[in-house]
């Protein structure tokens, strides 16, 4: 029997790999180590998924990095230390996934498969219509003081793009920290692929 | 030897194909991937079809195959680019990846920062 092909989006590598103080963490850890490694499904990384997850790596590195050890340095040398740890963490990444690949675990793709004009016509198409949520919130996301406001909050279309790769690659299902995507789970045009927000 | 008749029931037969089929071919077609098609599918077959379990899809099938066949080459390149080792072990090194950027985490959980990245593009 063939094995579920299973599209991963960004969070489930990212939260694997903020580890256990990540909220998402122990379930994308089950999904990686139970499901994939175990060999119950194949999990399906486009390269979509892969820049976003080497872009949060560099913004977090450099978001996160010791200030008073950056103001040391140089611009030019600041940049080069940046660079550095981010790809140490970068070429880890990668060092796991190929190995992954190479075992059968997970496959990559580009977006050869998919008829790129055809498919952002499809995520406009789709953004036009769609709406998400107002929600309101209490505090100050910047400076966490007490300010009461509203965010919009759903499938933005770069979510919206990730789902019809997922669709054009024909993949069994989509895996997701996110919990707009649980809306696709009742439109009939994603009725083909399981939605799984962990 | 068929006669004129029956040709042009085959023809007619042919104009009338299911539309399924005629979307099947125009993909291939479009996509450039007629000329490779054969080859596609001996390469790693790892995808197969069971019928009792699934629809046939011929396209879903074409598609599956690609990946898989893509899939090592976009493997290949990043290790090139990124300059990695060749995998010479079997097994997964996991570790590498697994709380890999905790020293990096904080309150900001995987979805919010996925989502802030996505707000700035």
């Amino acid at each position: 029997m063939t094995l579920p092909v299973k599209y991963l989006d960004s969070s489930i590598i990212l939260s694997y790999q903020l580890g256990p103080t990540d909220r998402f963490y122990n379930d994308a850890r089950r999904i990686i180590e139970d499901d994939i490694m175990k060999k119950k499904i194949i999990g399906l990384v486009s390269m979509l998924t892969l820049m976003e997850v080497i872009d949060v790596i560099r913004r977090r590195v450099t978001e996160r990095t010791d200030k008073s050890k950056l103001d040391l340095l140089d611009t030019i040398s600041q940049n080069l230390y940046l660079k550095g740890e981010s790809d140490t963490k970068i070429k880890d990444l990668l060092q796991v996934l190929t190995q992954m690949e190479d075992q059968g675990l997970i496959l990559f793709s580009d977006f050869t498969p998919v008829d790129l004009k055809q498919m952002m016509k499809d995520v406009y198409d789709y953004s036009k219509d769609y709406f998400g949520i107002a929600k309101k919130y209490y505090r100050c996301q910047i400076c966490n003081g007490s300010f009461e406001h509203y965010t919009y909050k759903g499938l933005g279309w770069i979510d919206l793009v990730h789902a019809f790769l997922a669709l054009g690659f024909f993949a069994d299902g989509l895996i997701t920290a996110d919990k707009s995507f649980a809306h696709l789970s009742s439109d009939p045009k994603f009725g083909s692929i399981e939605i799984t927000v962990i | 030897m068929a006669n004129y008749s029956q040709l042009f029931e085959k023809k007619s037969e042919r104009e009338q194909l299911p539309e399924k089929w005629a979307e099947l071919l125009a993909f291939l077609r479009d996509s450039g991937f007629m000329a490779e098609i054969t080859t596609q599918l001996q390469i790693r077959p790892i995808v197969k079809e069971n019928s009792a379990e699934q629809p046939f899809s011929a396209k879903k099938l074409i598609i599956r195959n690609m990946i898989t066949r893509q899939s090592m080459t976009l493997s290949k390149k990043l290790r090139d680019e990124y300059s990695l080792p060749e995998i010479t072990d079997e097994r997964v090194d996991l570790s590498l990846l697994d709380g890999s950027l905790s020293k990096y985490s904080d309150e900001k959980d995987a979805v919010e920062l996925v989502r802030t990245l996505r707000k700035r593009s």
